[in-house]
């Protein structure tokens, strides 16, 4: 008889059952957590950006990726085994079976759209003003705040690096630069630059400023000054940091548009003189706005350009005021969005 | 804290010290299995909540192509059958299936393992503790078994 040879099978009783769960792995994520030195993965919950839990989900994040994580349901018994003893009838005891957990669900996991971690930095952080004041709000550290963005370690990274946060040791936390002091402080880096006729691509440390702007220093506290250099530089084969022709030219003319508009329309012609003005020499015919696409709407028949945020809708760069605005929700939007159209007309 | 670790295999797993009677390619480092019915396991004495005792679903039965028991024939399984035996009167056809997807076995971590680890400090971790490449499915429903069982079914 078949039966009588076959492997034992039992389940533990409910109360013994072991809390287990089943994750889906896709092959990239399978040949991650089974290479030689598998990465630390992370699971992040998601919040809203406006700090809703409308949507509330959990994702998983490798080193530089993120995956979105979906509870899937099933009717079967999905029963997960391991070995055990058993004895069997005749007093021996022989190799068997038992299932110590039972599984509902399944996680499965989807390679998440990208995403920037500008927005989650906007509303965490507070700005660091031109005045030197380094806001009200409360402030975080760099891995506290990358813990509560769900998105990966490389994605946070890079949303920091683009809006050139730094942090500080008095006070403690992060800060993002507003747009006046960013280009305050590129304007200053680039005269000293000038003045020394040092050659910008040279390379610097990471953390550190390149040697031509130790100067500024004096002005403006070392963090910031770190920060903004990262933010126009790209890495080097060496480890290091060089000024990238690309970054640099985008940095100037984001902060320069930014703060010169401030929620308002500015000449065209002005801000296009002024960017030049910021980059180097050889630099400035990469200074056209299509460079800046998404972060600006022209209007006056062309003449005049605003700058928006491309990244987020609840812009909170200009502290409360937008903060409040965006509060107005919906139909307040859709006025800011016909806005500069209606003013063509 | 919103985040929470989630640890990859250790290379040197191996929980478990029973030896594993399943075949070669269902066998994990930790031994661990996944089986799935396409239904639920009902028991005759009242439900499985109240019970405190291990409840004995049946004997799984790798069959050999020409009809034989894996355990019997010596390893001579023909890959994809499976027979699970539920008392003495159903048996249930099955297969081994290869999942398109592996899955990850994860498991919180327990924290005397952390003791002298540096992220113990760090909180709540979870672990991947196995990974499964294959699972047992039985989709087909029981069929009934006759002959000499009879008997034995008239006692209960």
């Amino acid at each position: 008889m078949a039966q009588s040879s076959g492997i034992p099978i039992t389940i533990l009783p409910e109360s013994d059952l072991q809390h287990f769960r089943l994750l889906e792995l896709p092959a990239e994520l399978l040949a991650l957590v089974t290479s030689e030195s598998p990465p630390l993965l992370q699971l992040k919950s998601v919040d809203n950006i406006d700090g809703t839990a409308k949507d509330a989900n959990a994702v998983l994040c490798t080193p530089d990726k993120t995956f979105e994580i979906r509870q899937v349901n099933t009717s079967n018994s999905v029963y997960l085994t391991q070995p055990c003893r058993t004895g069997d009838d005749e007093g021996g005891s022989s190799d068997a079976i038992e299932a110590i957990a039972k599984c509902d669900s399944t996680l499965e996991l989807t390679p998440a759209s990208k995403r920037s971690a500008v927005p989650f930095i906007k509303k965490a952080l507070p700005v660091f003003a031109s005045t030197g004041s380094y806001g009200s709000a409360r402030s975080v550290s760099k891995t506290e705040l990358f813990s509560h963005i769900p998105l990966s370690q490389a994605e946070c990274e890079e949303g920091w690096k683009e809006l050139a946060c730094f942090e500080s040791i008095d006070p403690s936390g992060c800060f993002i630069p507003s747009a006046k002091v960013k280009a305050q402080v590129w304007e200053a880096a680039m005269t000293a630059a000038t003045a020394e006729r040092a050659s910008l691509q040279d390379p610097f440390i990471v953390d550190d400023i390149p040697v031509f702007a130790m100067d500024l220093k004096e002005d403006w506290p070392l963090e910031l000054l770190s920060g903004v250099f990262a933010s126009v530089s790209s890495s080097t084969a060496g480890g290091n940091l060089a000024i990238d022709e690309e970054r640099c030219v985008r940095f100037a003319g984001l902060s320069q548009l930014e703060a010169r508009s401030g929620g308002r329309a500015t000449d065209l012609a002005a801000f296009l003189k002024a960017w030049k003005d910021v980059v180097p020499e050889t630099w400035r015919t990469k200074c056209e706005i299509s460079t800046l696409k998404g972060s600006y709407n022209l209007s006056d028949g062309g003449k005049s350009i605003t700058f928006i945020d491309s990244q987020t809708t609840a812009n909170t760069s200009n502290g409360g005021a937008e903060e409040a605005k965006s509060a107005l929700g919906a139909k307040r939007k859709w006025h800011e969005k016909f806005k500069s159209a209606k003013r063509t007309a | 804290m919103p985040t929470i670790s989630l640890r990859s295999p250790a290379a040197d797993r191996n929980g478990n010290t029973a030896s594993n009677a399943l075949p070669p390619l269902l066998q994990t480092p930790t031994g661990h299995a996944i089986i799935e019915l396409q239904g639920s396991v009902l028991a005759e004495h009242g439900d499985m909540e109240g019970s405190t005792a291990a409840l004995p679903l049946g004997k799984l039965v790798f069959p050999s192509a020409d009809g034989r028991d894996y355990s019997t024939s010596g390893g001579d399984w023909d890959g994809k059958r499976v027979f699970l035996f539920v008392g003495k009167h159903q048996r249930m056809t099955g297969e081994v299936k290869k999942l398109a997807k592996p899955l990850a076995i994860v498991r919180r971590r327990r924290p005397d393992e952390t003791a002298d680890d540096d992220a113990s400090a760090a909180g709540d971790e979870v672990e991947i503790a196995e990974i499964a490449y294959f699972k047992i499915l039985f989709t087909h429903r029981p069929e009934p078994m006759g002959g000499e069982q009879d008997e034995v079914m008239l006692e209960e």
